[in-house]
């Protein structure tokens, strides 16, 4: 069942009086359970094929399916809806609350679902538990590596079982080491829970660990492969 | 699903937290509200307590919380005018007010000579026991002595008009005014010489007893007023519709201090008007300030509210946390400025302080009205509270521009701005 369907996407930007194709008639699915990077020189249009997806901005023509709804037929509030319940982002620059501490801001999509005390403790208990964050949870970011704080991102992203992450360069601010580590904490859990990864980046090391890799340039997909 | 109610909580956690997060501004808007308040509050105290000195010394001196007088007298108040078995309407004041102090009063103006001068002087006719229990008049002596209640031929003087009549105590005046039916005239005494602090009161007052009143004008047993000096002014208006049952005599007005100065209620009503609009600016001012601090901290917030609608938070709950912040701004703050100005009030409600220097007198005249150089202050509890609220209120009201700003952001926008 696809997680996402996409139709003709289209994304226009006007620039200095010209028109930007930063992405232009793209038509793709994505199934559940799949591990996606989105690759491609900058400008390629990787980036708003994310945003796009996640509804966070609203493409020029063209259609997006997420999870079985429409995005052009919802409304503001049902969209944020749709992205607090079913959909998790990653960012490149962390993009914690500040003011919140580490454990704080992995459980705030929690508490904005509205999930019970028990349960939300116990989830993230063990969301922090399997990305390595035991202990660190009453630290605020500015008191945590870089490694450490895209850790808390992605356990924020996932704490809230979203059917669909959505990763805007998440290793591109670490070291390779930590980059390797944070990819490969992602993936696991897509083979343990199923979780559907997407994936905009530069990096090789996405891309070697991508169950399925989508090269876009001008704002169209070049070439879409599936590994085993 | 998330409702309102359960992220509310988080919301405001997020709030606090932000507040939190720049000590340094939050303090200063803080400091802003609060001082701002504060000098409201001390500013409504010190209003409050002018009011009450000038409610009691108009009611003390020119009528009383419950008035009894000639029908037609408050519009005209013709000497002329006056309550005819005045013993009468006081014994049954007295009845039905025993811990009231009831005393008669009349007015005369005319013209005191001395073998040296003629001045026009205002003549209060009082009875002298009475009047030492509702004024400090009597306080006031300089020279001589107070009249005793039958002395129907003494007089006090003013120090300044008795310097003009060059009359010293012990020696004659005559009062020259409208009697009864013709122009009469009475040789006094001077008893007695008051300085009261106003030079215009002291060079017109010229004191007499009732009974010297009561035979110039040959009229016995009558006054223009009969005064009603009670412990409070609240209920006045049904008590003297009681005394008017009592008295049925359709020839007089009862009326409440009210009735009886509305020039003083106007004055007031005016005055705090004045008040509210002047103290409103100074709360916008102090809105404005904060609704540009708040402004600054949004815009320098935009990426971060990118986030939290990436992350599924509705418009209207990025809205919500900024107009947390102000109920938690304005909420400590209206309150610390409540103190701050509870504190400074204090001192003038329980000592007050002499504004003799600020006045250029010892008293100072106010809408007709004599007031003592020293100046206190009165809890104004309602005015307070209702600023109180006022500054909580504006405060939360400056949010709604910031947040409305924020809650119309794009997400995608947001988040790319630096």
């Amino acid at each position: 069942m696809p997680i996402v369907s996409t139709h003709q996407l289209t994304r226009h930007y006007q620039q200095g009086g010209l028109t930007v194709r930063a992405l232009d008639g793209v038509d793709l699915t994505i199934e559940a359970g799949e591990f996606v990077a989105l690759m491609g020189a900058s400008g390629s249009g990787k980036t708003t094929l994310l945003n796009l997806i996640g509804g966070l901005d609203r493409p020029s023509s063209g259609t997006v399916e997420v999870d079985g709804r429409m995005l052009n037929q919802l409304s503001s509030g049902e969209l944020s809806q749709l992205r607090l319940d079913r959909i998790g982002f990653v960012f490149q620059a962390y993009n914690l609350l500040p003011v919140l501490t580490a454990q704080e801001n992995a459980e705030f999509v929690l508490l904005m679902q509205g999930v019970e005390p028990g349960e939300r403790s116990r989830r993230i208990q063990e969301t922090l538990r399997n990305l390595g964050l035991e202990g660190l949870g009453g630290r605020l970011p500015s008191e945590l590596s870089g490694g450490q704080q895209q850790r808390v991102a992605v356990a924020r992203a996932i704490a809230g079982r979203p059917a669909l992450v959505l990763a805007d360069e998440p290793t591109a601010n670490l070291d390779s080491h930590t980059g390797a580590a944070l990819v490969d904490s992602m993936r696991a859990l897509n083979d343990d829970e199923g979780i559907t990864f997407v994936f905009a980046t530069h990096d090789a090391k996405v891309e070697e660990r991508a169950k399925r890799v989508i090269w876009m340039e001008d704002g169209r997909i070049l070439r879409d492969e599936r590994r085993g | 699903m998330s409702s309102v109610r359960q992220s509310l909580p988080t919301l405001l956690r997020l709030a606090a937290r932000n507040l939190q997060r720049n000590l340094r501004r939050t303090l200063i808007t803080t400091a802003a509200i609060s001082l701002g308040l504060a000098l409201i509050v001390l500013s409504v105290n010190l209003n409050e307590g002018g009011y009450k000195r000038m409610m009691h010394s108009a009611i003390s001196a020119q009528a009383g919380h419950i008035v009894v007088q000639a029908v037609g007298y408050q519009a005209d108040p013709d000497p002329l005018l006056l309550v005819d078995h005045a013993a009468e309407v006081v014994a049954k004041a007295e009845a039905r007010f025993p811990e009231g102090v009831v005393a008669a009063r009349s007015r005369l103006a005319g013209l005191i000579t001395s073998p040296n001068n003629a001045v026009g002087a205002g003549v209060l006719a009082i009875v002298p026991s009475r009047e030492r229990e509702i004024t400090d008049l009597h306080t006031k002596l300089t020279e001589g002595a107070w009249l005793e209640d039958n002395d129907e031929r003494g007089v006090i003087l003013g120090a300044e008009l008795a310097r003009r009549l060059g009359v010293a105590i012990g020696e004659k005046v005559v009062l020259m005014g409208q009697g009864k039916t013709e122009v009469t005239s009475r040789l006094l005494r001077l008893r007695g010489v008051v300085r009261t602090g106003s030079l215009e009161m002291d060079a017109n007052i010229a004191v007499v007893t009732l009974g010297c009143a009561q035979a110039f004008l040959e009229r016995p047993d009558s006054a223009n007023q009969i005064s009603v000096q009670l412990g409070s002014t609240d209920g006045t208006r049904a008590l003297a519709a009681a005394l008017a049952d009592d008295l049925q005599r359709p020839d007089l007005d009862v009326l409440d201090w009210e009735q009886a100065l509305p020039e003083i209620v106007e004055f007031i009503q005016v005055d705090r008007t004045n008040n509210i609009v002047t103290m409103s600016i100074i709360g916008f001012i102090v809105a404005i300030g904060v609704l540009n601090t708040i402004l600054m901290s949004v815009m320098e917030r935009i990426r971060e509210f990118g986030v939290l609608l990436a992350l599924g938070l509705r418009p209207s709950q990025i809205a919500s946390i900024i107009v947390m912040e102000g109920v938690l701004l304005g909420f400590g703050s209206s309150w610390i400025g409540l103190g701050i100005g509870i504190a400074i009030s204090y001192p003038l409600v329980r000592w007050g302080f002499d504004g003799a220097a600020m006045m250029g007198s010892e008293s100072m005249e106010v809408a007709g009205v004599m007031l003592d150089s020293r100046i206190y202050s009165a809890w104004a509890v309602p005015d307070m509270i209702a600023w109180t609220f006022a500054a909580w209120i504006m405060t939360i009201l400056s949010t709604l521009w910031p947040a409305r700003t924020a809650a119309t952001l794009e997400p995608v926008d947001a988040m790319r701005h630096v």
